[in-house]
Order: structure tokens, then C-alpha cells, then sequence
């Protein structure tokens, strides 16, 4: 949610089981001269009890002028009621809180930005007065009835965190419509694989619901690596949490419409994953289904995207020059999850002409995963800064 | 975000048998009273999708080799499953299966890899514990 920030990365404290809120246990949870809360209702660090069953939903916001409206409208259209809405407006320099404010939500602003979207979420977590924390993007829309669906797989004390179903709001550009394909495919096909085991391998950032108590006990989000979600979901598991993923909770966040977004989304998930698994290995192993996917993952993510871009073009040249349909193997294969998914949602011929541009995206994501990987791993060169990827 | 080349990748194969996998557990789960009809339709529809990918798999390969009829044999000759074929008495048995084999060695690889390391992991950790412990009656 932040423009090009240096990341800080101070180690985890050493935190000790607490009911109660402790607001400074990372840095960025203490607030600061200059922090501004302004808001409808009263809004005040909280202590003491929470509400069981009450909902927060906290939004970190930089720049979301043009969405964090909708985002609102459409968490107070919801069928299962949200108690509060937090907005952290993270020095934004259009009218972001400004229309947050208007729109009814409670506008928290740090006195400087917090380098990183987990940091915002840090600034904001000490002022979440209910049970669960449902964190959204803020250009993240919700299905009417998302909440509702969602909140229920926390019912079982053995859940700390339940993520949702995830498809672009707009589907318009190629990398839209590519980012359409994958979602449509993992969130039918793998996801509900990895949720039978209750190994999903990531709870969505953009939409996803958590125990406060426990969030504020495990020190809220890791600003450790780019990839906070990931790190979040990997902590709940090292810590003996289940996560879940509900295929009916629907959210739709607005996806990067052009190469320039798109690349820089690639990069920070890429280098997120390489820098969670590099903080989480000793835990992942531990943990059962959810090492192999994530080993399954990383083979892929180098041996599958070197196939693609030395194999496949060296058999083409020196074997048979067919080969290259290589590209094109798995089509079929693809468009069978996709299309079950997009019939579902009455969307199959979005989802048929929107299959070429998978490919393309596809190969840009390779490419991003090999250099992220040759970045990280071998070179040494951590991504440390922060950028939006929209 | 997705990792690797869905479904002919390794995570295709590794996909294919959790999903296998799936009716098995659920049988066992179902057996000791923990059954949920709500993981039953999961499970039909997960199996349903692998079937179709089943399917599709082997109609490409057979459309590979009315393409490319060299190259098949060419590709089923280096995987060692060219036997297969002249067994069988098809064209794309051995493509598919040749696939099928080297990912398996692979997935089964990379599975040793991570309980090697698992395990050797728990063994150190183990050590260090004994290794403090003596340390502290000392």
C-alpha cells in the first residue's frame, strides 16, 4: 500500500501469551508524536476484553483515493454487520482518509509513512476493539455475503486465519485478463486441494480473517519480508493454527492493468516467497502436506520456468520445430478448472477468450521467478522496497 | 500467485495424488465417525477435475503424435518407454507414461530431500537438547 519505501526489518520480539493488547511490541505499532486519529465514533487504543464474535475490518490505504469509497460501501452492504471500520491512511498525499472519513469508516494517519503495508496494518492493529481482524486492501470489494460466508470457518479455536476466494474486479487489459485465468485456476483447483489438508499455502492478503488476540501476541504483521501474508500464514502454522480457505467468500480487488504494475506485483511476490521460505524452512518442515507443496513449489518455480525458457525453444531449434506447441502442452488441462469456475460464476466466454493472455502473463512470470530467484538466492540481493502493485 | 508450470509440471503430479489421495482419506475419516458430506462434494469435484485433466492429457499426447509422429517416438525412445508403445500397440502410451515417469522419480526425489532434512534437522535439535542437558547436571 506504500510507494517505494526501504523496508525495516527488526527481528521478532520475544513475546509471552497475553489476553490483552500490548501496543508496542513491534516499533511501528507505537504511535507517535504527529499521528493523527480523527474519526465518526470515538477511537482509542484498546485494552482489556474483546466482544466474542465482534468484527474489525482494518484497511491500510496509500493513494486509494479512487477506491477506498467502494471498498467501504461495500463492507457496509454486507449480510453478517461489521462493528468497526478502520482505515489507516498511510500519508497519503490525495483525499484517501479525507473520503474514508466521509464514507463513515474511523481514519487513523502515522505522523510518517510506515515504508510497508504490514507496518500500516501494525499502526492500526493496537486500535482493533473486536475479536476477529478481517484485513482488506483498500481496493478490495467484497461480495455481499462475504463476511458471512467467511467468518464461520473461525469457529473452531484451531483457526487462525480463513482467506476467500479471489478474482479481479476488472477484466479488461491482457495482464487483467491473464491474472483472471490464474486466479480462476488455483483458487478451483489448488486451493481447495491445499484447504482439504488445511494447508492453504498463503491466506490472501487482500482478504483474509484473523484472531486479534493472537495477532497482537504473535506481534501483529511481519514487516521481515515483502511477502507479509505469506509470513503471517507460515508463523500460524509454526505456531500449531490451522488456516482456512472458503471458496464462497468472494472478494475482488483491483488487479495491476499494465505491464509497468504488473512487473512490480511479479517481483514482490516472487521475492517474498524466496524470503519466506528462507526465514520459515526450519518450521515448514514440520509442518505435514505443507512442506511438499511448498517444495513442490520452489522445483517448479526454477526447474519448470528453466523448461520453459531453455528446453522447450532448444528442442524446437535442434529436434522438431512443433515442439515449440510445448508452450500450449497444457491448455487443455488449464481450461478445464477454469472453465468449471467461470461456469459457476456464468463467465465462461470471459474465461475462453481470456485464456491467451495467461500465456503471455505466464511467461512473464517465469521470468520474474527465475530473476527473483537468482536475486535472492544466489546474488544475495534482497528486495527491500515496498511498492503497490496498482 | 502460481508457482511452475500448472498441471504438467511437478505440481500437476503432486496435485494428482493428493487428489487421489482425497477418497482414501475420507473413506478412513467416514470409517472412525468423522465423515462431512460437505468434503464428499469436495472431493467428487476435485476427483471429476482430475479426470478431465486425465483425458485432455492423453487426447493431446494422441494429437502430438498424428503432428509429430517422429518426434514422439523420438521422445518415448529417450524416456525408455518406447516399449510400451510397441507393447500396447499405441503411439502416445509411452509419451504419456515416459511423462508421468520422470515426474514421478523427480516428485519422489524431492520428497527424500525434504524428510532427509527433516529428519536431520529433528536429530540435530535432538542433540542439542541432550548436549544442554548433560551440560546443565555438570
Amino acid at each position: 500500500m506504500v510507494a517505494s519505501s526501504v523496508l525495516d526489518a527488526p527481528p521478532l520480539p520475544s513475546i509471552t501469551p497475553s489476553t490483552t493488547i500490548a501496543p508496542s511490541m513491534r516499533p511501528e505499532m507505537v504511535g507517535t508524536q504527529g499521528d493523527q486519529i480523527t474519526t465518526p465514533a470515538p477511537l482509542t487504543e484498546h485494552r482489556g476484553s474483546r466482544k466474542p464474535g465482534s468484527l474489525t475490518v482494518l484497511i491500510p490505504a496509500y493513494n486509494e483515493a479512487e477506491n477506498i469509497g467502494a471498498t467501504i460501501e461495500s463492507l457496509k452492504r454486507q449480510t453478517r454487520k461489521v462493528d468497526h471500520i478502520i482505515v489507516v491512511d498511510d500519508c497519503s498525499s490525495d483525499r484517501t482518509g479525507e473520503i474514508a472519513r466521509a464514507h463513515g469508516a474511523s481514519v487513523i494517519r502515522p505522523a510518517k509513512n510506515r515504508g510497508c503495508k504490514a507496518s500500516a496494518l501494525n499502526f492500526g492493529l493496537p486500535f482493533v476493539p473486536d475479536e476477529f481482524c478481517l484485513a482488506i486492501d483498500a481496493d478490495t470489494t467484497l461480495a455481499d455475503d462475504a463476511v458471512e460466508k467467511l467468518l464461520p470457518a473461525m469457529d473452531d479455536e484451531k483457526v487462525g486465519a480463513a482467506c476467500g476466494f479471489v478474482l479481479p474486479r476488472h477484466v479488461r487489459t491482457m495482464w487483467e485478463r491473464g491474472r483472471y485465468i490464474e486466479y480462476l485456476y488455483a483458487f478451483t483447483f489448488y486451493k481447495p486441494i491445499q484447504d482439504y489438508y488445511g494447508r492453504p499455502m498463503i491466506a490472501s492478503g487482500c482478504f483474509s480473517v484473523y484472531r486479534t488476540d493472537e495477532l497482537v501476541r504473535l506481534g501483529g504483521w511481519p514487516t521481515r519480508t515483502v511477502g507479509e501474508d505469506m509470513d503471517l500464514t507460515w508463523v500460524l502454522y509454526a505456531e500449531g493454527y490451522e488456516v482456512r480457505y472458503v471458496a464462497d467468500a468472494i472478494c475482488y480487488p483491483i488487479e495491476p492493468p499494465n505491464f509497468d504494475f504488473m512487473r512490480k506485483q511479479l517481483t514482490r511476490w516472487s521475492s517474498g516467497f524466496w524470503q519466506c521460505v528462507s526465514v520459515h524452512w526450519q518450521d515448514l518442515l514440520k509442518v505435514p502436506y505443507l512442506r511438499m507443496i511448498v517444495a513442490v513449489a520452489l522445483w517448479d518455480a526454477v526447474v519448470a520456468a528453466t523448461v520453459y525458457f531453455l528446453l522447450i525453444p532448444l528442442l524446437a531449434i535442434f529436434v522438431h520445430p512443433l515442439f515449440i506447441l510445448g508452450y500450449l502442452m497444457d491448455m487443455p488441462a488449464i481450461a478445464i478448472p477454469v472453465l468449471y469456475g467461470a461456469h459457476q460464476r456464468g463467465e465462461k466466454w470471459k474465461a475462453i477468450t481470456s485464456i491467451p493472455a495467461f500465456y503471455v502473463l505466464r511467461f512473464v512470470n517465469f521470468y520474474y521467478s527465475l530473476k527473483t530467484f537468482y536475486n535472492e538466492v544466489i546474488a544475495r540481493k534482497r528486495l527491500r522496497t515496498f511498492e503497490k502493485g496498482h | 500467485m502460481i508457482f511452475g508450470l500448472p498441471v504438467t509440471g511437478l505440481g500437476g503430479l503432486f496435485y494428482l495424488i493428493l487428489t487421489i489421495w482425497m477418497p482414501v482419506r475420507e473413506a478412513h475419516r467416514t470409517v472412525r465417525g468423522q465423515g462431512c458430506p460437505k468434503r464428499w462434494k469436495q472431493i467428487a469435484v476435485s476427483c471429476s477435475m482430475m479426470a478431465g485433466l486425465f483425458i485432455t492429457m492423453f487426447t493431446q499426447a494422441w494429437l502430438i503424435s498424428m503432428l509429430m509422429p517422429g518426434a514422439t517416438a523420438m521422445s518415448s525412445q529417450a524416456m525408455g518407454t518406447a516399449e510400451f508403445d510397441r507393447f500396447a500397440g499405441t503411439q502416445t502410451g509411452g509419451l504419456v507414461a515416459g511423462a508421468m515417469i520422470v515426474s514421478l522419480i523427480t516428485l519422489v526425489i524431492v520428497a527424500i530431500v525434504v524428510h532427509t532434512l527433516r529428519i536431520g534437522f529433528q536429530v540435530r535439535t535432538q542433540l542439542r537438547a541432550r548436549g544442554a542437558h548433560t551440560v546443565a547436571r555438570a
